[in-house]
């Protein structure tokens, strides 16, 4: 069956419902497909506070934050939306199949939105020596088995990984009456933000373990308990001095990983440092007419970003329709120093919006770092840090005027 | 003088690590690099408090649990308290957001309230 | 019962399958929780040629048969098999002389095509293989399947036919009687005129009670693997094996049927028979002796290792045969590489052992072809369009990664021969096999089972046993702590 509509935002949570918003103010029509029973995607297992405090200034947990978008989104008369619809296939040329329990559907949008968000990097992706029992989860499937389903994934938890998701479930689990045993991290600085280190582990006397990581996995039927090894410095683990703990739960929390299937096979180009689309100011990709934001096109840590990028992402996307937007000519954004990535990777020409926000991620923590901007080799901004965290994204808004009068950008940080 | 608890602040990224030393009956902050820091470990060594999230029994719902929060940050002391009397609690769909659970929790003039609406689940 | 099989692997499955064509009560013991948990499930997955085994062995004359075998087998169940050749590489000139008598044994066992083929061509026909190899041997007859779906489709097929079969039973006693055998197991005792012990690691504790004083042993080894993502598929197109070492065909690059790409096994011998873990040393192995056939393997595109154990004895050769002193009982024993190839010819053998003894009869309406079960991935748009028309829960992808829908998996769930586990769903249906490996759907396939089933989310397994998913107590566990 067709289905006519103007705008496709592939995905219903943060990211898709900021770009429906600013989309849906013009009367285009849009359709938004999720594959879930319901809106607000990942937010709604994410029952704990931090939502909200750069966009509505206020501390929401995940489901508020979602409710009030969700709210404003189903208000908008042109926006349909269509729920465990699954998109299948996406070309080159925009068109989609998507099917539901109404059969399948052959789309054909003047844009797309891509607002898939991430996934979790499994226990396989790490091939941890040892058993492959039940009981080793993901932090993410916990959390929802937890705080949608209603069911402890075990009672003595370890978690693997000192990312955001892991902190977070360490205190829910704990909470909920499970034993934690610890977190166990292999950097020598933890991934999370240093709020939920305090309000999730230091709270509950739950133990760090820094510089280690799982070395072997037993149990033949049930997770029986882990080994775990302290790790040199090239991150390789020393075996000799590995010890057993005990648990009957192995939570990962070991990297997102952006959803980009769909976007490879429409051969959208993939940067590999963010994992997400090349993308200009627009948050297009290089192939014209798809669009960009929210986990998908790089992880963020705060869904605030994600709505702000959604918000360009669905005004773009109009703007494109309507032809305002013309590639003449583009520049790359380049990066060094102690940076690892930015959003948007290039700047297309003529730049049309006043501002552009950029997004950076550090490879290591520094304190007293400087980032400046450059226009060739010479300085024309330079931006102070006391201190600078791999966990904690780096979010600039530059005014475009900038960088009318230049074709070489490069951004470098570096310790004072 | 004598320290009386370590603990890492979060007022702002830097997180400076804080000690709360006791001299002569007063209490003395260090290791921050602003005001904010002091206020946040006299909060942290007199009352600390923390605002609760979790879920509760739902029946008829779309899922069997929903998500709930406390109003306002309560005093660290009465959290496990309070997971308690959620555990007996079961309300019934539909459950609008903001929804009252529970009133005025231990007289501290908080409540815990529902952080979504869920509606009934059709068969 | 006139037939009773111990051991539901490949070779137990398609003996079933092959005498379930006849006028017979036949009986298939597995004790774990599904079929094909053992060797039939971890392995490499070829189909190998017929050009490793000794000539005049039985390893040889059942591989080659097998072989041959494949393709209607494979056509009969509806399971994916496909030649995709395979190339042996000789880095020296010690590995070439290798090649050389591999060809010619090859060519006494009866296998077509063999041909050494010059670097230059290999090169244009795998770009990425090892540039310093020198030679290999290319053997068109090799093949790929995927073992554990062909058992599986073996036994329903045979289960049509009227086959019994009892799962989580296990044999404990087998005592001859005048006219047969009494079979004991962990949860009955039965009759039988007749056994057929398939049961892999365990075959030689099988023997042992019949034939107390037997020599034979399995020597239980163990191969571990990798897994690569599917973007992997073009890395190889054909099986490219090292030269072989006399213990192992060595540690391989295979593509398997479903576009991933497999490294390894390593071969260890080890104590315990259940000891499927796999090591630091031994997964360091693999992946360093991978990388010598394809140098540009990515780590990233790990997606999951595991370990088999294959059934090797203190016998040469398989063990394929009727002791005197215990008539009636056919032992295929030892069955290690080529086992999986072999199976096919295994069931010949038991056909024919069986129609020596006893005047055969075919069944009125027996089916040699099993249905193709419809799995929405592989349908046209058309195909699924009129199927959701039909029953919309067709349309409602459960597992995203593989597109699994929730038809599919109610329908497994209701199949009588389908164990309850998660596991067993995975064989199945591939639901939890794809990239996100089960992290989105497992909480809705959890769902569904209880719905299915009548049960709480947190009664279910991952395969059998003590394996339960969620070993939580259902939620709130103050509201329990309360009460003591």
């Amino acid at each position: 069956m067709l289905k006519e509509t103007d705008i496709v935002i592939i995905g219903g949570g943060p990211g898709g419902l900021a770009s429906a918003f600013s989309a849906g103010r013009e009367k285009l029509r849009i359709l938004i497909i999720e594959r879930g029973e319901e809106l607000g995607g990942i937010l709604q297992q994410c029952i704990h506070p931090g939502f909200g405090l750069l966009y509505f200034k206020e501390e929401l947990t995940g489901p508020e934050y979602a409710e009030r978008w969700i709210k404003e989104v189903e208000k908008i008369n042109n926006i349909e939306i269509w729920k465990k619809t699954m998109v299948l296939e996406l070309y080159p040329d925009k068109k989609l199949i998507a099917v539901n329990d109404k059969g399948l559907w052959e789309i054909r949008p003047k844009a797309v939105i891509l607002a898939m968000g991430c996934r979790e990097r499994t226990h396989g992706n790490l091939a941890i020596p040892g058993t492959r029992p039940a009981g080793i989860f993901t932090a993410g499937t916990a959390q929802r088995l937890v705080n949608m389903e209603g069911y402890l994934p075990g009672e003595k938890i370890l978690i693997l990984g000192s990312g955001d998701i892991g902190l977070i479930m360490a205190r829910r689990l704990k909470l909920e009456g499970a034993e934690v045993v610890g977190v166990v991290e292999k950097l020598s600085f933890p991934g999370g933000l240093t709020r939920n280190l305090v309000q999730c582990l230091e709270d509950f006397n739950i133990p760090l373990f820094l510089s280690h990581t799982v070395v072997e996995i037993k149990g033949r039927e049930r997770l029986e308990g882990v080994y775990i090894a302290p790790v040199d410095s090239y991150g390789n683990p020393i075996i000799s001095n590995k010890r057993f703990i005990q648990c009957d739960t192995l939570l990962l929390s070991v990297g997102l990983i952006p959803e980009n299937e769909l976007s490879e096979i429409a051969e959208i180009p993939i940067d590999n440092k963010t994992l997400g689309p090349f993308v200009d100011q627009f948050l297009m990709t290089e192939r014209e007419g798809f669009f960009a934001c929210g986990n998908v096109l790089l992880v963020n840590d705060l869904v605030d970003y994600v709505s702000f990028q959604g918000l360009i992402a669905g005004e773009c996307a109009v703007k494109y329709i309507k032809g305002v937007i013309k590639r003449e000519r583009k520049i790359p954004i380049n990066i060094n120093g102690n940076l690892r990535l930015v959003v948007p990777q290039f700047i297309s020409y003529p730049i049309i919006l006043p501002e552009i926000t950029f997004y950076f991620r550090v490879s290591e923590p520094k304190y007293n770092s400087v980032l400046h901007l450059k226009s060739g080799n010479k300085i024309i901004k330079t931006w102070k840090y006391p201190i600078v965290k791999p966990a904690e994204m780096i979010v600039l808004k530059i005014n475009s005027s900038v960088f009318e009068e230049t074709d070489n950008i490069t951004f470098s940080m570096e310790e004072k | 003088m004598t320290l009386l608890k370590k603990l890492t602040c979060i007022i702002c990224p830097l997180g400076c690590n804080l000690e709360i030393n006791e001299d002569k009956g007063e209490l003395k902050i260090l290791g921050n690099k602003c005001e904010r820091g002091i206020k946040y470990a006299l909060e942290e060594i007199k009352n600390p408090k923390r605002i609760v999230t979790t879920t509760v029994r739902i029946k008829g719902g779309i899922y069997p649990v929903i998500p709930v929060k406390t109003s306002l940050p309560i005093p660290k002391d009465y959290i496990f308290p309070l997971l308690e009397k959620l555990s007996e609690i079961e309300i019934s769909a539909p459950i609008p957001i903001e929804y009252k659970v529970l009133e005025n929790i231990f007289n501290l003039g908080i409540d815990v309230v529902t952080t979504r609406s869920m509606h009934k689940k059709e068969d | 019962m006139d037939v009773i099989i111990i051991g539901g692997g490949i070779v137990g499955t398609l003996i079933a399958r092959q005498l379930s064509f006849y006028s017979l009560r036949i009986l298939l013991l597995e004790k774990e929780s599904d079929i094909a948990m053992g060797a039939t499930k971890a392995n490499s997955a070829i189909i190998h040629a017929g050009y490793d085994p000794m000539p005049n062995t039985k390893k040889a004359k059942t591989n080659v048969r097998g072989n041959k075998l494949y393709e209607t087998i494979c056509e009969e169940l509806k399971v994916p098999f496909k030649r995709n050749g395979a190339f042996i590489l000789a880095f020296n000139n010690e590995e070439i002389k290798m090649l050389e008598e591999l060809k010619e044994r090859g060519k006494r066992n009866g296998v077509m095509g063999l041909e050494i083929i010059s670097r230059d061509e290999l090169l244009r026909r795998e770009p990425n293989i090892n540039c310093e190899v020198k030679l290999a041997l290319y053997v068109p007859s090799s093949g790929i399947t995927n073992p554990y779906l062909l058992a599986i489709s073996a036994l329903e097929n045979a289960w049509e036919n009227g086959v019994e079969i009892h799962l989580e039973e296990r044999v404990c006693n087998i005592i001859k009687e005048r006219n047969g055998y009494i079979v004991e197991t962990n949860k009955n005792i039965y009759f039988t005129k007749y056994i057929i012990n398939c049961a892999g690691i365990y075959a030689d504790e099988i023997i042992k009670m019949i034939e107390s004083n037997s020599s034979f042993k399995i020597i239980p080894r163990k191969g571990e693997y990798y897994v690569l993502d599917k973007k992997m598929r073009n890395l190889v197109h054909s099986t490219i094996f090292p030269t072989p070492t006399p213990i192992s065909k060595g540690i391989l690059v295979v593509p398997t049927i479903e576009g991933n790409i497999l490294l390894g096994p390593n071969a260890h011998d080890i104590e315990d028979k259940e000891d499927k873990s796999t090591t630091q040393e031994g997964l360091k192995e693999v992946w360093e002796k991978a990388k010598k056939l394809i140098p540009n393997i990515p780590f990233s595109s790990v997606i999951n290792t595991f370990a088999g154990i294959r059934a090797v004895s203190n016998y040469k050769d398989f063990l394929i045969e009727e002791f005197n002193s215990a008539r009636g009982i056919l032992h295929f024993a030892g069955i290690d590489s080529p086992g999986i190839t072999s199976a096919p010819a295994f069931a010949e053998i038991a056909e024919e052992w069986l129609k020596e003894k006893e005047n055969l009869r075919l069944k009125k309406n027996f089916k040699r072809e099993r249905k193709k079960p419809l799995y929405f991935r592989e349908l046209t748009n058309e195909e699924r369009e009129e199927l959701i028309r039909q029953d919309p829960k067709w349309g409602h992808i459960i597992c995203r990664c593989e597109h699994v829908s929730e038809r599919e998996i109610i329908d497994y769930i209701r199949h009588p021969l389908t164990p309850k586990t998660l596991e067993a769903l995975r064989k199945r249906l591939r639901v939890g096999m794809g990239r996100c490996h089960g992290a989105f759907c497992t909480p809705y396939i959890l769902r569904i089972l209880s719905e299915e089933l009548g049960k709480p989310v947190n009664f279910f397994t991952l395969k059998g046993g003590k394996s339960k998913i969620l070993n939580g107590e259902n939620k709130m566990r103050w509201r329990y702590a309360k009460r003591d």
